[in-house]
């Protein structure tokens, strides 16, 4: 045995990791309590709701309150509308920033300070006030009540994010693999297309988490753009009508949210294992 | 940054590549400028122009009226109110979002964990859930006979009850509370991103030299990281001076304007009114001037992060 | 690089696809929007009925809350793209609305019958017609929304009357409290709603015969906006007195409405001031309450109880393609013998009816009849559209003041205000300034919102208006 293995076994029985496990243990059990919450409520009958609100065990368990979600909140075309829209709206997102980010990381060129302050400052402002004028623009192109409506204004949505991301993630890629793409004969396109693209996956992926959370979730534009075809809703926008004016349907949000969560979740789950795999490997390689 | 400015003349052939390089930036960032010019930068400008008229926004009646909004913004206190709490809000959730997120982010950094993503998941889930159910739950988990209460009285913390989210004293402190728990795991995934950006091989090397971990990570990773968490810094703060879901549904900016900042302010200025009719010009008056100010900030801020960089 | 423009063509096909939306030859959708959700059951019945008696009709409804109302349809209804059946916004009168464009003459389209049905009245020039012309319906008769409901079972076991006095008010809740060690309160209110504190206020306002007018109306008294009378310092000092004593329910800054009614008929408070709509949610979810109905008590022995006014609620989109449909939905909706929809809401105690006789056949629920006796002993008092029409424009002209009454009420159950007389001080200042300005900007007489003939607790007829001439 090596000193190098000799204290990596020593280290796994190290206090400190049992610190970690219990630190983490308590604050992921905290974190995840209000949507254990959320979801066991879910279950409860409606009129019990109140009456046990802080039971985690309810005493009746019911599935109504997901049947009446399914049917008011027309589950299916909603759940199918969302799917679409995040599917899109990412992919465009991922490829608009992706490229935009390059050449603002690594390149030099005409007008770039300039333009990075622009989208910058774009962040800055309340959307609040923006969505009429996002409302007449997608009346003047034609999509009010469409899928592509929704996308297009949602890939329209705050992704500056997304560009300070992989500006900064590319500007710290070695100059080295560009030079040997250079010499391998490939133009400004193919450089980035073989070499850089590829390489940016650990930030493309939490793009697309990132993407899919904010389009999945997004109701305000959503309810204003589809005002006029309900079949083009999305789901964030259907379980909005479970809080009306005068009434409230616990339950019935509580289901509806959970129902919510659960695709994102496993867009999560699966990208994350993807991008350590992806990470791993490009060590190694 | 890879290139240096190229000064003063350039050969022929240079001068070519050059264009041609300039040219393909421009189209790399075509697809993005026109998302951005027709879905933020002209509503941006509109929302400008909007702040120049006395406008509902609910009928057509559109008066010009130039800074006045702005005048009457000066002396407006709930506006200021507003913005006090904005910032309020801000220096409460940003460092708590930023240091919290990176301890749990280098923690769960390490390939060898077990029950990784168990934890990555959980701590995550938040981030998932949509805003205005989280306000609806909150408000059960944070009133007298709530959770929160019912375990701080059982710690023996608390002698009596509190309405946390209606008492003036603490909401506040509660929002930023609820907010970090929602958000944390945004941040904690952009670290996460930059911390394996980090070599094993370097790290290798430190422990190899002797130095713990927490040495390691002041020493090593920490500077490897700072630019990303530059951006980070700059995100959260941006961010937090934004938020409106979580808080607009948490409190609506009460009690008594307690947790009012200035996305409720513009809101509620918008859409509603009690006599006479809402107020859109005015409420795109005080969006833009706010939208002025974190300009401002984002620009220092930014300025800090690059002499920061340069001393590296 | 042939991956690339292999996946940007598919994306560019996939997208262009999808943006071709046929529509095959359909029976016409008819769009009706508004925010009424506590007959939402009864409403969908209603549709159902109504699309089988009417095959060519496809009613495609949609609910919001009024601030998603105020916030999107308004711009769609503003770029042409409007609903063909929607209610006037809560923020704007008639006038407005009318002034905009936004509905058409509804006689056009209705028939005479269905004019005729309405109780007398009510489709009354202002309210619902702009000269002559009508152009809305109301929802539902105009009935108080202060009344104090009360748990019998809880007064029955503190063994207390029912209080009709603020001094007795107080007391009970303070027994009540006492008495209920945590489990009960004396009073619950959705504080979360700046709307209910303020009509809280309001009702104890005008309990302790204070002059003031009804929500979001103006009324000077003395020339001045009415906020910091001696009445309304009785009423803020009973407010005040319950939250101190700690009879207020805990939670009652950060719930809403809904759940201060939920709690209330889950007996966890004695005292609740909402309007009808709750009878007919308690009849459903909570059959074993057993509660009443009052007027809130009296602070003075002029204290009185308030009119509504009626409000324009539904009216038919000036560029809706279908006025036939959009007219016979309407006639569908008050029929008091094909359809079932009035009679429904007025069985279940949801509202009530605006239809002549629909009220009297169907009104069963003991409570609701015991409500509606209560708001009968409402009364008139002056409003200022009444004397001079020019007010409509008024109140599309006045800039509110903020802090408002309804966010200071707020504060006072909130215990979020130390001195909230001095708040009501300056309110009442700000909003002279701002009703002064805006008389001043449409040319009408200030003066004219001074009712000189007005005694607190009399009923104010219209021999009093036209005696101030």
């Amino acid at each position: 045995m090596t000193a190098l293995t000799a204290n990596k076994k020593l280290r796994a029985l190290h206090p400190s990791k049992i610190v970690i496990h219990i630190i983490l243990l308590l604050c992921s059990l905290i974190w995840i309590y209000p949507i254990v919450w959320t979801i066991i409520s879910s279950f409860k009958p409606q009129a019990d709701f109140f009456k046990e609100q802080l039971s985690l065990i309810p005493s009746k368990v019911t599935f109504e309150n997901y049947i009446r979600v399914w049917s008011k909140a027309n589950f299916a075309r909603y759940f199918a509308n969302s799917v679409i829209v995040t599917v899109f709206s990412v992919l465009l997102v991922l490829i608009m920033t992706n490229m935009a980010g390059y050449v603002l990381g690594r390149y030099k060129f005409v007008g770039r300070n300039v333009l990075m302050a622009v989208f910058l400052s774009s962040i800055c402002i309340p959307l609040v006030s923006t969505l009429i004028p996002v409302y007449q623009i997608v009346k003047g192109m034609n999509l009010l009540g469409t899928r592509t409506g929704l996308i297009l204004s949602g890939a329209g949505g705050a992704h500056v994010v997304f560009l300070l991301l992989f500006s900064s993630y590319y500007s710290t890629v070695p100059n080295e693999l560009e030079e040997a793409a250079k010499i391998d004969g490939c133009g400004f396109f193919k450089i980035y297309s073989n070499v850089m693209f590829p390489l940016s996956s650990p930030i493309s992926t939490t793009v697309i988490i990132m993407e899919s959370l904010w389009t999945w979730n997004a109701f305000q534009l959503p309810l204003i753009l589809t005002l006029n075809n309900p079949a083009a809703r999305t789901l964030a926008v259907g379980l909005y009508a479970f809080k009306g004016e005068n009434t409230v349907d616990w339950t019935g949000i509580c289901a509806g949210g959970a129902i919510a969560m659960v695709p994102i979740i496993v867009v999560f789950i699966a990208f994350q294992k993807f991008f350590i795999n992806g990470m791993a490997g490009a060590v190694k390689g | 940054m890879s290139q240096h400015a190229v000064k003063i003349r350039r050969s022929p052939i240079q001068q070519k590549n050059w264009v041609r390089q300039n040219l393909w930036c421009w189209a790399f960032v075509s697809l993005t400028l026109i998302f951005y010019l027709l879905f933020q930068g002209y509503p941006i400008l509109c929302s400008v122009y909007y702040s120049l008229f006395n406008w509902s926004g609910m009928t057509s009646n559109m008066t010009y009226v130039g800074l006045d909004n702005y005048k009457t913004l000066l002396g407006d206190s709930l506006f200021w109110g507003a913005f006090k709490n904005s910032f309020r809000y801000m220096i409460m959730v940003v460092p708590l979002e930023v240091v919290i997120s990176l301890v749990f982010a280098y923690l769960l950094n390490d390939n060898k964990l077990k029950g990784r993503t168990a934890y990555r998941v959980s701590l995550f889930v938040p981030v998932v859930v949509t805003a205005s159910i989280v306000g609806i739950v909150m408000v059960f988990i944070w009133s007298s006979n709530g959770i929160i209460n019912h375990s701080l009285s059982g710690l023996g913390l608390i002698s009596k009850n509190i309405n946390w989210l209606g008492n003036k004293k603490y909401a506040m402190t509660t929002v930023v509370i609820v907010s970090v728990w929602k958000d944390m795991g945004t941040y904690m995934i952009y670290w996460l991103a930059a911390l394996q950006g980090v070599p094993d091989d370097v790290i290798e090397a430190a422990s190899i030299d002797g130095a713990t971990r927490t040495k390691t990570f002041f020493k090593v990773v920490i500077p490897i990281i700072a630019p990303t968490a530059g951006i980070i810094l700059i995100l959260c703060t941006i961010n937090s001076l934004k938020a409106f879901d979580l808080i607009q549904t948490l409190t609506g900016g009460g009690p008594f304007y307690a947790t009012d900042v200035i996305a409720t302010f513009v809101y509620r200025t918008a859409f509603t009114s009690e006599m006479g009719l809402p107020r859109f010009g005015y409420a795109s008056a005080a969006a833009t001037a706010f939208g002025i100010v974190v300009i401002i900030i984002g620009a220092v801020l930014n300025g800090i992060k690059g002499k920061l960089q340069k001393l590296q | 690089m042939k991956k690339f423009a292999a996946l940007f063509l598919s994306l560019v096909m996939l997208l262009s696809v999808m943006s071709l939306t046929a529509l095959a030859d359909e029976p016409i959708t008819l769009r009706v929007y508004d925010w009424s959700d506590s007959t939402l059951a009864y409403r969908e019945q209603f549709h159902k009925e109504f699309m089988d008696k009417n095959p060519d009709i496809i009613v495609e409804y949609t609910q919001l809350t009024i601030d998603q109302f105020n916030s999107t349809v308004v711009n769609a209804i503003q770029s042409g793209d409007g609903p063909d059946l929607f209610p006037v916004p809560t923020t704007l009168n008639l006038t407005t609305a009318v002034n905009e464009g936004w509905f058409l003459d509804m006689e056009q389209y209705v028939s005479k019958e269905f004019v005729d049905s309405f109780t007398d009245g009510l489709l009354a020039e202002g309210v619902q017609r702009k000269n002559g012309v009508l152009y809305t319906v109301p929802e539902a008769g105009a009935i108080s929304n202060s009344m104090i409901f009360y748990n019998k079972d809880i007064l029955a076991e503190c063994g207390l009357e029912v209080p009709s006095t603020f001094e007795e008010f107080r007391e009970a809740c303070k027994v009540i409290t006492e008495k209920g060690a945590g489990n009960y309160y004396g009073l619950i209110e959705g504080g979360n709603q700046a709307n209910r504190c303020e009509a809280l206020l309001r009702a104890f306002i005008q309990s302790a015969g204070g002059k003031i007018s009804i929500v979001n109306r103006a009324l000077t008294v003395n020339g001045r906006a009415p906020y910091d009378t001696e009445e309304v310092r009785k009423a803020v000092e009973l407010l005040q007195g319950i939250v101190e004593d700690g009879s207020l329910y805990p939670d009652t800054a950060s719930i809403s409405a809904p759940e201060a009614r939920e709690l209330f008929a889950q007996g966890k408070a004695a005292f609740l001031c909402q309007g009808l709509w709750c009878i007919g949610t308690w009849a459903n979810d909570h059959p074993e309450l057993n509660y009443g109905v009052m007027v809130p008590p009296k602070g003075a022995d002029n204290g009185y109880v308030a009119n509504v006014e009626g409000a324009p609620w539904m009216g038919i989109y000036a560029n809706t393609k279908y006025p036939e449909a959009a007219a016979r939905y309407l006639e569908a909706l008050y029929s008091a013998d094909e359809y079932h929809y009035q009679a429904d809401v007025v069985k279940s105690g949801s509202y009530v009816s605006v239809i002549k006789g629909v009220n009297e056949a169907n009104m069963q629920d003991p409570v609701m009849m015991e409500y509606y006796e209560a708001a009968s002993k409402c009364i008139d008092i002056p409003i200022a559209t009444s004397r001079d029409a020019a007010f409509y424009d008024f109140y599309s002209t006045v800039v509110g003041s903020t802090p408002s009454l309804a966010s200071i009420a707020q504060g006072i159950l909130s215990q979020a205000i130390d001195e909230p007389m001095d708040y009501l001080s300056m309110l009442s200042d700000a909003e002279t300034a701002a009703w002064q300005t805006a008389c001043t900007t449409l040319g009408i007489d200030f003066a004219e919102l001074e009712f000189d003939n007005w005694t607190a607790g009399v009923p104010y007829t219209t021999e009093d208006y036209a005696a101030l001439k």
